[in-house]
């Protein structure tokens, strides 16, 4: 439930300018997804987004407040690799959000607030099809479901920002579309704003409801280093689509602001 | 068995978790060092009983590797091979004993180490 503010964010690693004059407003509640070439710098604007980055020129403002220098639970992100904890299982993997939000010292819950934390993981297990794995480790899950714990890990701590990294990029064809369902459902159901990174263009255009285009406007050679990429095409997904307004939360996202209605 | 080598995505996704430095390196990256430590110590045993022999050999007046070098001089083989099957198997406990630990206490490890 957050709108994103980038003004005129300039990325550069010594010499190389990477990504030039981006100038992007994003609304509460939008579906951004980002394409464009291999190397154009879409993931490091997803990291810059993520705080893992900072921009060299220009800022990037949430809800007018200038974004926190390190990642922390305002936004959830989903990888394409990597995303979940090889070492705990299912269930464990859901409850650590919990986990590390109330008990700071000890990171773990005991007793009724543990009672509490399972059965709102468990519900959240359920939503995303994985009711019955809790006890599994990872390692022994297909790559959608573990996706799909991803997903569910993330979205815990009712993060504002939800940032997807290719999240469904090496799924094969028949998982991909359950598992777009199910995303559609959770951007619907929750106060998400959501910015996908994908190299699938009808990915793009079937979950987003803009679409932003990333290029090089100077490609040759020597014109590669001094010259960023930019945002070349930003297409609003006709018909217009929005979330819908929140039915009864399905379950507590843990922060106190609520979505406002019709938002 | 380094830390460096836990990937990157792990501590960015437990930040975006809430997790604190403190709360990581619980969390996150001891429980998966441990078993890499495990390996580790089962790789440094050998040298840890060579080490062990070497010194009762020279400075010490009791332990296996002190009886042996002490019937040494009568070339008495029939004391000395026993002593050595006794180190080959306790050496070779402890192994199984780590094995064993590992698989028990870090079930997940076995296939992430596979991958």
């Amino acid at each position: 439930m957050s709108g994103i503010r980038f003004d005129d964010v300039w990325k550069e690693y010594g010499d190389h300018i990477v990504l030039e004059q981006i100038t992007l407003d994003v609304e509460p509640r939008a579906f951004l997804a980002l394409v464009g070439p291999s190397g154009c710098g879409k993931t490091t604007f997803l990291r810059m987004l993520l705080g893992e980055e900072s921009p060299t020129r220009g800022k990037i403002l949430v809800d007018g407040v200038p974004l926190s220098p390190e990642p922390n639970a305002d936004r959830g992100v989903v990888f394409q690799r990597y995303s979940v904890f090889p070492h705990l299982t299912v269930l464990q993997n859901v409850l650590l959000g919990r986990e590390l939000q109330h008990a700071k010292i000890v990171s773990r819950l005991f007793g009724a607030a543990r009672r509490a934390a399972v059965d709102e993981a468990m519900a959240l297990l359920t939503e995303v099809g994985l009711a019955g794995q809790e006890s599994k480790y990872p390692a022994s899950l297909s790559g959608g479901m573990q996706q799909r714990l991803a997903l569910a890990q993330a979205i815990i701590r009712g993060p504002k920002i939800l940032l997807l990294d290719e999240p469904f990029g090496a799924l094969d064809p028949g998982i991909r579309a359950d598992i777009h369902v199910l995303m559609k459902r959770l951007w619907n159901e929750t106060e998400l704003t959501v910015v996908m990174v994908t190299h699938d263009l009808s990915e793009a255009f079937r979950l987003a409801t803009r679409v932003i285009a990333f290029e090089r406007n100077r490609n040759r050679p020597e014109e590669r280093e001094r010259y960023g990429a930019t945002i070349s095409r930003d297409l609003e997904i006709f018909p217009r689509r929005t979330a819908e307004v929140r039915q009864l939360p399905t379950f507590r996202s843990g922060r106190d602001d609520p979505a406002k209605q019709g938002a | 068995m380094k830390v460096q080598e836990l990937p990157r995505e792990q501590l960015i996704k437990a930040q975006t978790l809430g997790a604190s430095t403190w709360q990581m390196a619980l969390r996150v990256v001891t429980p998966q060092i441990l078993p890499r430590l495990i390996d580790s110590l089962r790789l440094q045993l050998g040298p840890a009983w060579l080490f062990l022999i070497a010194a009762e050999a020279i400075a010490s007046d009791s332990g296996i590797g002190y009886r042996i070098f002490l019937v040494r001089r009568y070339l008495a083989m029939d004391i000395i091979i026993p002593y050595v099957i006794w180190i080959t198997l306790l050496a070779f406990l402890m192994d199984a004993g780590l094995r064993l630990l590992q698989r028990k206490a870090f079930p997940w490890f076995a296939s992430v180490r596979a991958e």
